[in-house]
């Protein structure tokens, strides 16, 4: 065997693959389009993922074998290769929580995927590795429940079993209702277009818009003229301050630029 | 305070917070947050304080309630916020910023 064939060996061995799989598929007959987006798609997504690692990743070439149909590449480092397409396996499984960053590339990539047609698979083959593509799990909307509190205009109090319409500028000005006791509807149909400021427990829909709540309790929001409820509140609750020379060293602000390693 | 400067709404940090209530004369910023805090609430513009940082700001254990008042807002950090933020704001966002304006994430003075 020449030196040469053993170098080409050797490096396509190295060589990473993207392999579309399925009946009858073969080069003459893949989609042009949806492969190259594929390829595309699939190689910007290693490269996001080896700059937020902060390694170099590039690759030469592209083949297309004839083994189903499989689009070849050679890296430039092939350990860092198969490092980096291990990740972005682990992303596409939904194994670890996706960094915001690379969101939009894995989003990308699974669109890509979900492009070729229904019947073909997708499998990356780097160096001894077989990574399957598959195709992404269809989340289950979960509702979403907690406690808050929210400024907001009453707008309407009413029922047999009570409710309160409110509006608040925290929910984008859209009108929510929540359920009340009997006694709180009472004394909410007196602060009709009123602010108060509600402590609601709420349910979200997947979107965040309130489906349902109730209300827990609330408390008119005074029309105060100046400051002095706050400095009176400050002089019982928080006037141990004033004796505080650094309130950032104190609060620990200048710890925290430390440990993130943002010079101040 | 020129009442156009003025933002309709404005977060304030615990520290802004702190100086605009308290007496600390030897604080050479406590006037300018005080005057910031004056000036919002006399133009009818929204104050909010975020409640970790009314956590922050309580001292002693037994505090009385929070006044509501229009015009300065105590808004929860919520599971909606936390969102918002981590979307909108991660801390690699957050970084760039600061040094593309040359400002500390957290001080509010610019870096000398």
């Amino acid at each position: 065997m020449s030196d040469k064939t053993k170098e080409d060996l050797s490096r396509r061995s190295d060589d990473l693959r993207l392999e579309i799989d399925g009946p009858g598929v073969h080069p003459e007959t893949l989609d042009p389009l949806a492969t190259l987006e594929l390829g595309a798609a699939y190689l910007k997504l290693l490269k996001k993922i080896a700059e937020e690692a902060r390694v170099d990743l590039e690759f030469k070439g592209l083949t297309v074998q004839d083994k189903c149909a499989a689009l070849q590449f050679t890296p430039d480092n092939p350990a860092r290769a198969e490092a980096v397409a291990v990740e972005a396996f682990e992303l596409l499984e939904g194994g670890r929580l996706t960094p915001h960053v690379l969101e939009s590339v894995l989003s990308g990539f699974r669109s890509a995927v979900n492009n070729l047609p229904s019947q073909q698979s997708v499998t990356v083959l780097v160096r001894s590795r077989k990574l399957p593509v598959r195709p992404a799990p269809v989340a289950k909307p979960e509702k979403r429940v907690s406690s808050t509190k929210l400024r907001a205009v009453v707008l309407q109090v009413g029922g047999k079993n009570p409710t309160v319409r409110f509006v608040s500028k925290s929910e984008g000005e859209r009108p929510f209702t929540v359920s009340a006791d009997k006694e709180q509807a009472r004394e909410l149909g007196a602060l009709l277009f009123e602010l108060v400021d509600a402590e609601v427990q709420l349910e979200r829909n997947p979107d965040g818009v309130i489906a349902k709540g109730r209300l827990l309790k609330f408390t008119p929001v005074s029309a105060e003229k100046n400051l002095q409820a706050w400095t009176d509140w400050y002089k019982a609750a928080a006037s141990e301050w004033d004796d505080v020379e650094d309130i950032e060293e104190e609060l620990g602000r200048n710890d925290e630029e430390e440990s993130r390693g943002v010079d101040a | 305070m020129d009442p156009k400067l003025l933002p309709i709404r404005a977060m304030v940090d615990t520290g802004v917070f702190i100086r605009a209530l308290g007496q600390r004369p030897d604080d050479p910023r406590s006037p300018d947050c005080r005057d910031f805090l004056d000036a919002m609430y006399s133009n009818q513009r929204e104050v909010l304080l975020a409640a970790p940082s009314l956590a922050e700001t309580i001292r002693g254990f037994d505090p009385p309630s929070v006044p509501s008042t229009a015009g300065i807002e105590v808004v929860a950090f919520d599971d909606e916020a936390a969102i918002a933020l981590g979307l909108h704001f991660p801390n690699s966002t957050l970084k760039h910023l600061a040094l593309a304006n040359d400002v500390s994430l957290t001080k509010s003075a610019k870096k000398p």
